[in-house]
């Protein structure tokens, strides 16, 4: 897969690569849904989570991945709840309505604020970003979002 | 099938399959609207790979109802196929299977803390245990993201009267992302050489039997799982019948 820096899909590229990684390919079913990417200085972060008829299951990895060749380096499967401590085991339903060009636009804007992060203001790309993420995501699954990284939510108001 | 972090549409499980059988009519309505007449000379299908309606039979809805109807897309798609390659077994058998791999092809109920369903490395384990073989793709090393090559061994093994399960994300085919797995058994190349139609056995549709996707959008939902197939190593049956 190529990741040229050029490409404008390549946030939607990386998100695909993490998705068939074989650490993730390997153990998480088919039927788990990837998180959208959370930045770190020199990663990015993810969760998976299950959705069962309109109720979002439970978050149950964590997820990290190099940038910007997006290697797989850390996995760890919650098989007891303990992974998101005081955040609740099963997050209930979820209500956003879908758009796939909103959820692709989210994932392209990755790579300019995975090259920004901590480097510079956020600036119009983090309000965007903020935008289709509010958009996009649950309210439920929210926080489990700003605790794979609470510091990259703080710096995208920046 | 599970949905993606976006797609909350809050509807009961109900809603949606309606939502989805209603969108599938609409778009056979809309494939039967355009003659093979009316399209461009160089639009026309030229070769059909595959027995779709030969293959039809064998198919059935994994339902809406019951602990693991969520989840078991790749097992009933594997039971049918088995049952379309003359070989005898049931969903259960198929799930028991996939629980007892290590590690584990397939997962349900407390003992899987919400990681229920069958790992995309685990597509086409029923295949290797009921003794057909199989094959995966893409081959190891190869280059994931190669489009052509993909479809070039989607049409090698339909020829060759070979199962073929292909994981794809339903949202370029039914409007809402979820990871799936659909028996491929057939498709339709234009002069070309495009895909320009997949045949398959959708066990997420109710009356999915010989359901045909659009090719672009057949290759969408495939790429976002790496044109990620199993297929069988024997043929059905009738193959070598219709061969002679």
């Amino acid at each position: 897969m190529s990741m040229s820096t050029n490409d404008e899909n390549l946030g939607y590229r990386w998100w695909i690569k993490v998705k068939n990684a074989p650490v993730v390919s390997s153990q998480i079913p088919l039927e788990a849904a990837l998180s959208y990417p959370v930045c770190a200085q020199g990663e990015l972060r993810f969760f998976h989570y299950a959705v069962s008829n309109g109720q979002i299951v439970r978050p149950f990895t964590y997820l990290r991945a190099t940038l910007p060749d997006m290697e797989v380096v850390e996995l760890i499967i919650d098989r007891h709840g303990k992974l998101f401590p005081g955040l609740p085991a099963e997050p209930g339903v979820y209500g956003v309505t879908f758009d796939r060009e909103r959820r692709i636009a989210l994932l392209n804007l990755i790579p300019s604020l995975a090259q920004k992060y901590l480097r510079e203001p956020a600036g119009e790309t983090g309000q965007t970003f903020l935008r289709l993420f509010n958009q996009s995501v649950p309210e439920t699954l929210k926080p489990f979002y700003e605790a794979l990284n609470p510091r990259f939510f703080q710096w995208l108001s920046s | 099938m599970y949905r993606e972090v976006d797609d909350g549409a809050d509807r009961s499980q109900q809603d949606r399959a309606a939502e989805q059988a209603r969108l599938r009519e609409v778009m056979r309505e809309e494939r039967e609207n355009i003659s093979e007449g009316d399209k461009p000379d160089d639009l026309k299908t030229i070769e059909h790979v595959g027995e779709p309606e030969k293959l039809a039979e064998y198919g059935t809805y994994q339902g809406d109802e019951g602990e693991t109807a969520g989840y078991d897309c790749v097992v009933v798609a594997q039971q049918n196929a088995l049952d379309g390659l003359g070989v005898e077994t049931t969903t259960e058998e198929i799930r028991q299977i996939g629980e007892n791999m290590d590690p584990p092809a397939y997962g349900r109920g407390e003992n899987t803390y919400g990681l229920n369903g069958t790992t995309p490395d685990g597509v086409g384990y029923a295949f290797e245990a009921k003794g057909v073989g199989r094959i995966d793709y893409p081959p190891e090393n190869s280059d994931t993201s190669d489009c052509t090559e993909a479809i070039n061994h989607l049409r090698n093994e339909l020829s060759e009267g070979h199962a073929v399960i292909a994981v794809v994300d339903t949202e370029p085919l039914w409007g809402q992302p979820g990871g799936h797995a659909v028996w491929v058994t057939g498709a339709d190349f234009n002069s070309d050489g495009r895909l320009e139609t997949v045949k398959v056995n959708d066990p997420g549709v109710e009356n999915g039997q010989n359901i045909s996707y659009e090719g672009n959008k057949f290759i969408e939902a495939w790429e976002s799982y790496d044109y990620r197939m199993s297929s069988s190593q024997e043929s059905f049956p009738f193959w070598g019948e219709q061969e002679k």
